[in-house]
């Protein structure tokens, strides 16, 4: 799969409720496979987690949810 | 407190920085997927690392990534001095590092390319805030600390 399509309708599911997840689970993981919503996550091992339990490893996304999309700066 | 001390390299400080040697491989949840059905994945693999303060959060290379077998979980934005924005994966990994280190079970790793060709990952404020370093420039000590 090209890494530019991997996730991309999680990411367009992700992006369609940014917003409102921003209010009601700020920081917290959200796991999306397809157009389903598992659930939210304080730590990125139990989203993980609770996706594997569902879904092969590598098929489904795991996300963390700001209001804004943080660009990470490495120096 | 366990207490992590790189070898003694007067000099080396100057030149590598604080290089560590640390072991990458799948994340605790996809080992125990992995064995609820039957499956066997990649043993950690030795991955250059150095320790970054710059680094938000902790970095791999595409290529270290794909060798220690791991799998992309999201996407994500970085910007890179010298290599500008770009939109890379996200991989979920376990770090295992130099004992009596504890080991990070499961950690989202932003995959990026690195421009120190001997440097596979950068270990970030994710994980350094769970660290004491201590970095001794004239006697070329590094130091690792972190609560048990």
């Amino acid at each position: 799969m090209l890494a530019q399509s991997r996730f991309q309708n999680e990411l367009q599911l992700f992006e369609a409720n940014r917003e409102k997840w921003a209010h009601s689970h700020p920081a917290q993981y959200v796991v999306i496979h397809g157009k389903e919503v598992v659930g939210f996550y304080a730590e990125f091992e139990n989203a993980l987690d609770a996706g594997l339990r569902k879904f092969e490893r590598g098929t489904f996304l795991v996300k963390q949810i700001f209001e804004k999309e943080p660009v990470y700066a490495i120096y | 407190m366990r207490r992590y001390e790189l070898p003694l390299h007067r000099g080396s400080l100057l030149d590598i920085g604080p290089e560590l040697a640390v072991n990458v491989g799948p994340s605790r949840p996809e080992l125990e997927a992995a064995n609820r059905s039957g499956k066997t994945l990649p043993d950690p693999q030795r991955v250059n690392a150095v320790i970054d303060t710059g680094a938000r959060r902790t970095v791999i290379t595409p290529q270290a990534a794909q060798r220690c077998g791991l799998l992309a979980v999201s996407r994500t934005k970085v910007f890179v001095v010298g290599g500008g924005e770009v939109t890379g994966d996200v991989f979920s990994a376990r770090i295992v590092f130099p004992s009596p280190l504890g080991t990070w079970p499961a950690i989202d790793i932003v995959a990026a390319n690195l421009f120190a060709s001997r440097i596979e990952c950068l270990i970030g404020r994710d994980v350094l805030r769970r660290w004491i370093v201590t970095y001794d420039g004239p006697s070329g000590l590094l130091a690792i600390e972190e609560h048990e």
